[in-house]
């Protein structure tokens, strides 16, 4: 399995760690897990249980929208995952380097359970305070989720 | 994925083997929850084990209710862990789905 995790640590005063795996389904609770334990690592200055439980589930939507629609066909390609706190600010950073994504091609979420997907992007929406997108120079997508707490 | 199913008065009660109903499992669980759903009309889920619900695992619940809806039947989610329900009240699951606190619960909201 390709990947390159590069733990950062407070001891150096950067509070930022990286992780890149392959951007399969079966990874999904690895994403998860590591967005938990940097969200851990700042103690009790860290967000509470619950802000940490919607950081983790709007990434997991992050990473599932790269893999459907900027990986699709080509599954399976690393996704880099960010993550760097400042104070009550905590930063994930996604990289991928799939198909460029629409924000205005995304349709408005249907909430009478006529339809049963189409959530992700209202769920990140909803739960960071900020969600900056921006195409690579060198191709892909770079996601920017801000949480504040 | 794996289930256990227990019948009480004909009524399913669907317990999944998994820590997470997510993008990575929800076809499975579709795929495990379908037989179920080819006998019984009236399903309860036991969603205790589940810590973690994203909106691919919301999409097969809702998938699961339609099939029971069109049988005549309902489908009750009970035991949600508390950051699940949060997620099913964020896109407002808890709305169109019948969310009881326990087993005993879920059962007597049939009758």
């Amino acid at each position: 399995m390709r990947e390159n995790e590069q733990a950062a640590s407070e001891n150096s005063g950067r509070h930022g760690e990286t992780i890149v795996l392959d951007g399969t389904y079966g990874n999904l609770g690895r994403f998860r897990e590591f967005v938990r334990e940097a969200c851990r690592g700042r103690g009790p200055n860290g967000p509470n249980p619950e802000r940490i439980e919607e950081i983790i589930l709007a990434v997991n939507e992050a990473v599932v929208n790269i893999m459907r629609h900027a990986l699709a066909e080509r599954i399976g390609e690393p996704v880099t995952l960010g993550v760097h706190v400042a104070g009550r600010t905590l930063t994930v950073t996604l990289e991928d380097k799939g198909l460029p994504f629409d924000r205005a091609g995304v349709a408005a979420p249907c909430f009478d359970g006529s339809r049963e997907s189409g959530f992700g992007i209202f769920i990140i929406e909803q739960l960071a305070d900020r969600v900056a997108y921006q195409q690579r120079s060198e191709g892909g997508n770079r996601l920017q989720l801000t949480f504040n707490w | 994925m794996q289930l256990t199913t227990d019948v009480v008065d004909h009524i399913a009660v669907i317990t999944p083997m998994a820590e997470a109903l997510d993008a990575g499992n929800a076809k499975a669980f579709r795929n495990a929850m379908a037989p179920v759903l080819n006998v019984y009309a009236r399903v309860a889920l036991d969603l205790s084990g589940i810590g973690f619900v994203d909106s691919s695992g919301c999409g097969v619940l809702l998938s699961c209710l339609k099939r029971t809806n069109q049988a005549g039947g309902d489908l009750k989610l009970f035991s949600v862990q508390k950051p699940v329900r949060a997620m099913f009240e964020l896109i407002r699951l808890h709305r169109i789905m019948d969310i009881l606190n326990n087993r005993q619960e879920a059962i007597r909201a049939f009758d």
